[in-house]
C-alpha cells in the first residue's frame, strides 16, 4: 500500500523549484485516492467479516434467522470448557513440535542445496518443492495411507522388518507424530526457498577470511551463517508458528483430530461447532480468543527479534 | 525504473481481482436457462453411477442437461447449508436428511408421488399438507461376509431364518474364521449412528426416543449392553479400532480381503459386484441378539424453489416413470419406492432377496426412525445443528474416553439440548 504511494507521489508530485515552496495539499488526496482501491479491498476482506465475527461472539447466533446479544456468556463458557483447552493444548504442543523441526529441515536442505559440492541441485530443488504444490488435503490423505494402520506402507515395513506394526491411528501421540511429520514434510518446501536465497546472500568474502583463519565447517556456519540469515530465520519462525496454529485442511483430511477427539485442534474445534454444531456465537468467541493468540505470538517474536538486533 | 515496473504491474493485478470476482459471480447467474439443471447428489459413482446414466438418457431425449455434482457425504450437509446461506441452492438434490435452513423453500412433490405410485407409508406430510420430499430408493442395514475365508475355515454363516446366528454365535464364528485363515480382523463396520441404531435394535434397544414430555430417553438395559458389546469388539483384534476413532475406510477394509464380515448395507452391492475380484463374498443375515432388525435409510430428493423448479419436476416425472425407474434400480441396485415393478438383478439376486427378508422381518424400531425424524423437522423441532451425538459419543466410547454410562448420558444431554418444543 505505501509502496504504490510512494511510486506515484514521484510522478504526480510537484517537482522542487527554488524559491516556491511545495503545494502540500495535493499531497494529501492524491495517496488516499491511490490507495483507496486497497483501502476498500481491506474493509470489504478484512475488517468486515473481522467485526461480524467479533459481533457474533458476543451473540447466541446459530447461523440462521435473528439474534440475541447475550454479553460475554460465550467467553464465561469457554474458559469453563475442558474441550477447549484440550484443544488450545494440542495445538500450541503441534506448533512447539512442528515448527523447530520445519525450521531445522528447511534450513538443512537449503545449505545443502548451495554448498558447492553438491550435485543435482537443480533436480533437488524441485523434488524438494514438490509437496508445496500438493493441496494439503491430498498430502493428509497421502499420508493417511502411508500409516495406515492395517495396510499402510509403513506398517508393512515395520512389520517385514520383524517389528509389531504400530498404531498410528488409534495412539494419540503417534497420530499427533505423523501430523508433525506430515507438516514438516509440507513446510519444508518453501522455507527452504527462502533460506536459499538467504544462505546466497551472504558475503563469501567473510567464509574465505574465516577459513584462512582456520575456522572449521562447523564454526563457518555457527559464527557467520546463523548471524548472516537472522532476519530470515525470523520470518520463517513467525510464519511457520502462525501457520502452525492454523493448520486446518491437513488435519482433517489425515486423522480428522483422531483417534477420537484427542488430537482436535483450535481451527478444527472452530469448524466442530461454528458449522456442525451451528454454535456459530461460540466459535466467533474461541476464533477471537485464536486471534488474540496469534497476535501475542507475533507481537513476541518481534519484540525478541528487536532486541536481538540492537 | 526496475521497482516501478513491478509496483506498478502489483496495481494492475489488485485493480483485476475485483473486476474478476465480479465476473465469477455474474456468470454463475445466468448460466444455463431452463435447458440446464445442476443436481447434488453423494455417493452415485460407488453405486453404479445410475443417477449420471438416467441423466445421459434425459439429455438424448430432452436435450435437457443435468450437471450432477456429486458430493463427498460427510460434508454434504454443511455444503447445502453454506449454499443454502449464500443463495446458492441447486435446482434439485438427493439429500440425507432435511435440513430447517432450506425446508421453507421447497416444492410440493405429492402430485408427482402419486402420478407415479410411490408407497403410501413412505410419505410424510407437513404441516401444509404437501410432500416436500420421498425417498428415491430404500436401503438397508446388511451383513457381507468374506465367502472365501469362511469356506476356508468351513464356518458357515445363515442365509435362510431358520439358521439365524446371535452377536455371541458370530463373534465365535469370526473368531474361528480368522484362527483358521490368518484373516486380520473379524469385523469392520461402517463409522455411522445409522448402523449403530440398527445393532442397538437387535439387543432390544429402540435407540434414543423422544417422549410427549419432549425429552429424549433409552431403554436402559439394552442399550447399555448394546453400546458395551460394541466397546468390546473395538479391541484392534475383532475390529480395528481405527475405523471408528480416527476414520479409516471400512469398505476399504473389506475390500482388502483381510477381513471376515463387514456390517454395512444394501448399496454397497452395485460396488462389490464392480470391484471386488480378489475373493468371493456373499450377504449373510445379520446376527439379531434378542431380534432381528435393520436400518432403513435412502436418498430424499427435494426440488428447490427457483426459476427451474418446473424443469426439475419434469425431470423427476421422467425418472420415476417406470420404464426408467426400473432401469437405474437396476443399474444402483436399489430397493424400489414403488410397488408392482419387476427389477431384475442379475447376480445380486440373492443378496436382494435377503434386504427384502430383512425388512420384513426387522423390528418396528427400523421404519419408525426415518418418519419421526422428518417429522420433527416439520414440526421445527430441530434446531440447526448438524450434530450427531450418537456418533461422536460412541467415537469417544471405542476411544476409551468414556464408559458406557458416561457415553449414553452425553447423548441424552447432547439430543435434549439439541430439541425445540413449544
Amino acid at each position: 500500500m505505501t509502496a504504490t504511494a510512494i511510486a506515484d507521489e514521484r510522478r504526480t508530485g510537484p517537482r522542487k523549484r527554488p524559491g516556491t515552496a511545495p503545494r502540500r495539499p495535493r499531497y494529501r488526496s492524491a495517496p488516499l485516492v491511490l490507495a483507496g482501491l486497497n483501502i476498500v479491498l481491506f474493509g470489504v476482506f478484512f475488517v468486515w467479516p473481522g467485526s461480524l465475527g467479533l459481533i457474533y461472539s458476543f451473540t447466541d447466533y446459530t447461523g440462521i434467522g435473528t439474534y440475541d446479544f447475550i454479553g460475554l456468556a460465550n467467553y464465561e463458557k469457554l474458559f469453563g470448557d475442558p474441550t477447549f483447552y484440550q484443544a488450545l493444548v494440542r495445538s500450541l504442543l503441534y506448533t512447539v513440535l512442528s515448527v523447530p523441526l520445519v525450521y531445522a529441515m528447511s534450513l538443512t536442505v537449503a545449505s545443502l542445496l548451495v554448498s558447492k559440492y553438491a550435485k543435482g541441485g537443480s533436480v533437488a530443488k524441485i523434488v524438494f518443492f514438490f509437496p508445496w504444490l500438493i493441496s494439503p488435503i491430498v498430502a493428509g490423505v497421502v499420508w493417511r495411507w502411508m500409516f495406515g494402520e492395517s495396510f499402510g506402507f509403513v506398517n508393512y515395513v515395520v512389520t517385514e522388518l520383524g517389528n509389531d506394526p504400530l498404531a498410528w491411528q488409534t495412539n494419540a501421540d503417534l497420530a499427533l507424530m505423523v501430523v508433525v511429520m506430515a507438516a514438516t514434510w509440507g513446510g519444508t518446501a518453501f522455507n527452504m526457498l527462502i533460506f536459499i536465497a538467504a544462505l546466497k546472500n551472504v558475503p563469501r568474502a567473510y567464509y574465505e577470511a574465516a577459513e584462512i583463519d582456520g575456522a572449521n565447517a562447523w564454526q563457518r556456519f555457527r559464527h557467520i551463517t546463523l548471524p548472516s540469515i537472522a532476519p530470515t530465520s525470523f520470518l520463517v519462525v513467525l510464519l511457520s508458528s502462525l501457520g502452525a496454529m492454523k493448520e486446518f485442511a491437513m488435519v482433517q483430511a489425515l486423522n480428522g483430530g483422531g483417534p477420537g477427539t484427542s488430537n482436535v485442534m483450535l481451527t478444527q474445534y472452530i469448524y466442530e461447532t461454528g458449522f456442525k454444531r451451528a454454535d456459530v456465537g461460540y466459535a466467533s468467541a474461541v476464533s477471537m480468543v485464536l486471534m488474540v493468540i496469534l497476535l501475542s505470538i507475533a507481537l513476541l517474536q518481534m519484540w525478541v527479534n528487536r532486541r536481538r538486533a540492537v | 525504473m526496475k521497482r516501478r515496473l513491478v509496483l506498478s504491474a502489483g496495481t494492475a493485478g489488485a485493480a483485476a481481482l475485483p473486476l474478476s470476482a465480479c465476473g465469477f459471480i455474474g456468470g454463475d447467474d445466468d448460466e444455463g436457462g431452463a435447458d440446464k439443471l445442476k443436481f447434488w447428489l453423494s455417493g452415485d459413482a460407488n453405486q453404479g453411477g445410475g443417477f449420471q446414466k438416467m441423466a445421459d438418457k434425459y439429455f438424448e431425449e430432452t436435450g435437457v442437461e443435468i450437471d450432477i455434482d456429486d458430493i463427498p457425504y460427510d460434508d454434504f450437509g454443511t455444503r447445502l447449508r453454506n449454499a443454502a446461506q449464500a443463495d446458492g441452492l441447486p435446482d434439485l438434490a438427493r439429500v440425507t436428511a432435511i435440513d430447517p435452513i432450506w425446508m421453507n423453500r421447497l416444492e410440493d412433490l405429492s402430485d408427482l408421488a402419486a402420478e407415479r405410485g410411490v408407497m403410501e407409508s413412505l410419505l410424510a406430510e407437513n404441516e401444509d399438507g404437501a410432500v416436500p420430499t420421498f425417498l428415491t430408493d430404500l436401503t438397508a442395514v446388511g451383513l457381507y461376509v468374506n465367502k472365501s475365508l469362511f469356506d476356508q475355515a468351513g464356518v458357515t454363516y445363515p442365509t435362510t431364518a431358520d439358521q439365524l446366528w446371535t452377536w455371541d454365535s458370530f463373534l465365535a464364528a469370526v473368531k474361528e474364521v480368522k484362527a483358521a485363515t490368518g484373516a486380520r480382523y473379524g469385523l469392520v463396520m461402517d463409522p455411522s449412528s445409522h448402523r449403530l441404531r440398527s445393532f442397538m435394535y437387535q439387543f432390544g434397544s429402540d435407540g434414543f426416543t423422544l417422549g410427549d414430555d419432549c425429552t429424549y430417553s433409552t431403554k436402559e438395559a439394552e442399550t447399555t449392553a448394546a453400546l458395551q458389546f460394541f466397546a468390546d469388539i473395538n479391541d484392534d483384534d475383532v475390529m480395528p479400532r481405527s475405523v471408528w476413532v480416527s476414520g479409516d475406510d471400512a469398505n476399504a477394509l473389506f475390500k482388502s480381503g483381510q477381513v471376515a464380515a463387514y456390517y454395512s448395507g444394501s448399496w454397497q452391492v452395485a460396488d462389490f459386484q464392480a470391484n471386488i475380484a480378489d475373493f468371493e463374498w456373499a450377504s449373510a443375515l445379520m446376527p439379531a441378539q434378542t431380534r432381528r432388525a435393520t436400518n432403513l435409510g435412502g436418498g430424499y430428493i427435494v426440488v428447490y424453489s427457483g426459476d427451474r423448479s418446473k424443469a426439475a419436476l419434469d425431470f423427476l416425472n421422467w425418472l420415476f416413470a417406470p420404464e426408467n425407474y426400473t432401469e437405474i434400480s437396476e443399474i444402483s441396485g436399489f430397493l424400489p419406492v414403488v410397488q408392482g415393478l419387476d427389477i431384475d438383478y442379475g447376480d445380486a439376486q440373492a443378496s436382494f432377496d435377503l434386504y427384502n427378508d430383512e425388512i420384513a422381518n426387522s423390528a418396528d424400531a427400523a421404519a419408525a426412525q426415518e418418519r419421526t425424524a422428518l417429522e420433527m423437522v416439520y414440526k421445527g423441532q430441530t434446531s440447526g445443528s448438524d450434530a450427531d451425538p450418537l456418533k461422536d459419543e460412541a467415537v469417544k466410547l471405542a476411544n476409551g474416553e468414556q464408559d458406557v454410562a458416561a457415553t449414553i448420558a452425553n447423548i441424552l444431554a447432547s439430543l435434549n439440548e439439541n430439541i425445540i418444543c413449544e
